[in-house]
């Protein structure tokens, strides 16, 4: 008797679990976020092109932009790329909702800058939190201005990154989700990062994978902050050979 | 909390309860939490000894340290179910030297997208040894988890492999309950 309830009640699990058929499979694939605006990424724009690879750039203090890069921003944009939000001045969301309201941190931090890109034919719809700083009130309001909200993870407790689950996506219909960082300072070794890329392609979903500055050997630019463009490249063409798919943050909710 | 979060909550407490009744008439049964291990945060588990003193299976349920919440990321909340099987070594009376073998179920469970169970196998070798005229055991030892992996969700069942062997500690104690 106990084992025909126990055997019944496996079997109402697993055949109770239907949910929004809305969601979809992604399949294999790569979620490749920046946290600078495009500009910095413009020397790349012919590369990036070329190897079909589309990213997100989350930028932050769009104030500060010039014509010249707003320029660039549109080229890009037009290549497949998304400019999507990273807040006006890059603070911790964390310590000023401890001072503030969330009205004044999505005033000056969220619709400021939505003012001025609107005014220059810009918009965007999803978010990433400097830092990866947050609260449960910012989550819950920036939700209702954006699709989805990217944070931020390291893999932990000697995990490689391709034992993070964290950062694979299965389905569309995402609201928050992960990155790890690729930076320098990371000090991943980037056959860590490639055998990533295999497991994103063996288990069937999107890797998501952030860095800042692109460096070629640049001084200004040969910071912690950066990722060196053969590193770059190498993690471009194992995932071109092993026929991921690059999705846009927006992408991820449809 | 929606209905098919108390799923995974429902499915160990049938396992639970049908393998502490059946362990009544087996040799002992204990209770015992583990720090490491195939949980992913802490596991409590209850043993049950089947044959004899050499064989004994265990099953778990993993949660989240100072919070009474299970694991969470993004959009989806995971729960642990541990099952592992040991067989015994005995060194002394008291001391025994345990082949572990166990699966590790990981339900994630998301408001907006579809559930999925990871199956994780691993294998590691401990160290049990009994404590206080046997009413009560300390265990320490490594398990490997294979990456080999099952995933079944709503829309597939299938397996892939990773090419990193994770080696987490295993550190336990518990209460034999005759």
């Amino acid at each position: 008797m106990k084992n025909r309830l126990f055997n019944f009640l496996v079997l109402m699990l697993f055949l109770s679990c239907s949910k929004d058929k809305n969601n979809q499979l992604l399949g294999p694939g790569i979620i490749l976020s920046t946290d600078v605006p495009p500009p910095m990424w413009y020397d790349l724009k012919d590369y990036l092109k070329a190897n079909g690879v589309k990213i997100t750039f989350y930028t932050q203090g769009y104030q500060l932009m010039d014509s010249a890069g707003k320029a660039q921003t549109r080229l890009l944009i037009a290549d497949g790329h998304e400019l999507a939000h990273h807040t006006t001045t890059h603070l911790h969301a964390d310590d000023f909702l401890s001072s503030h309201s969330i009205d004044e941190y999505m005033q000056q931090e969220i619709y400021n800058m939505d003012a001025l890109m609107q005014k220059d034919g810009f918009t965007t719809t999803t978010f990433a939190y400097p830092y990866g700083d947050f609260t449960n009130k910012s989550d819950e309001y920036l939700l209702k201005r954006f699709k989805n909200i990217r944070k931020i993870i390291s893999p932990y407790a000697y995990r490689k990154i391709e034992d993070t689950d964290q950062v694979y996506y299965r389905y569309k219909g995402v609201k928050v989700f992960y990155a790890c960082s690729i930076d320098k300072k990371e000090k991943y070794p980037v056959e860590e990062i490639l055998d990533a890329l295999d497991k994103a392609k063996s288990s069937r979903s999107a890797l998501s994978m952030y860095c800042h500055m692109i460096s070629k050997g640049e001084p200004e630019l040969n910071t912690v902050y950066a990722l060196d463009f053969a590193d770059l490249d190498r993690i471009i063409q194992r995932a071109n050979k092993l026929g991921l798919k690059y999705y846009r943050a927006c992408d991820l909710t449809e | 909390m929606r209905s098919y979060r108390m799923k995974p909550l429902l499915l160990f407490l049938s396992m639970f309860s049908c393998a502490f009744c059946n362990a009544q008439s087996v040799s002992f049964k204990s209770l015992g939490i583990n720090l490491g291990g195939l949980a992913e945060m802490y596991d409590v588990h209850t043993n049950i000894s089947i044959f004899n003193d050499h064989h004994q299976v265990e099953l778990g349920l993993s949660w989240k340290p100072v919070s009474n919440k299970f694991a969470y990321y993004g959009d989806f909340t995971y729960v642990v179910f541990p099952v592992q099987y040991q067989y015994h070594f005995m060194v002394k009376k008291v001391v025994h030297l345990d082949l572990n073998a166990g699966l590790q179920f990981q339900y994630y469970v998301s408001a907006t997208l579809p559930d999925y169970l990871k199956i994780t196998p691993a294998i590691g070798l401990s160290y049990t040894k009994k404590m206080m005229k046997d009413k009560y055991y300390v265990r320490g030892g490594l398990l490997a988890f294979i990456p080999a992996f099952t995933l079944i969700d709503k829309y597939e069942l299938f397996g892939y492999t990773g090419s990193s062997w994770l080696v987490w500690p295993q550190v336990g104690l518990g209460k034999y309950l005759h």
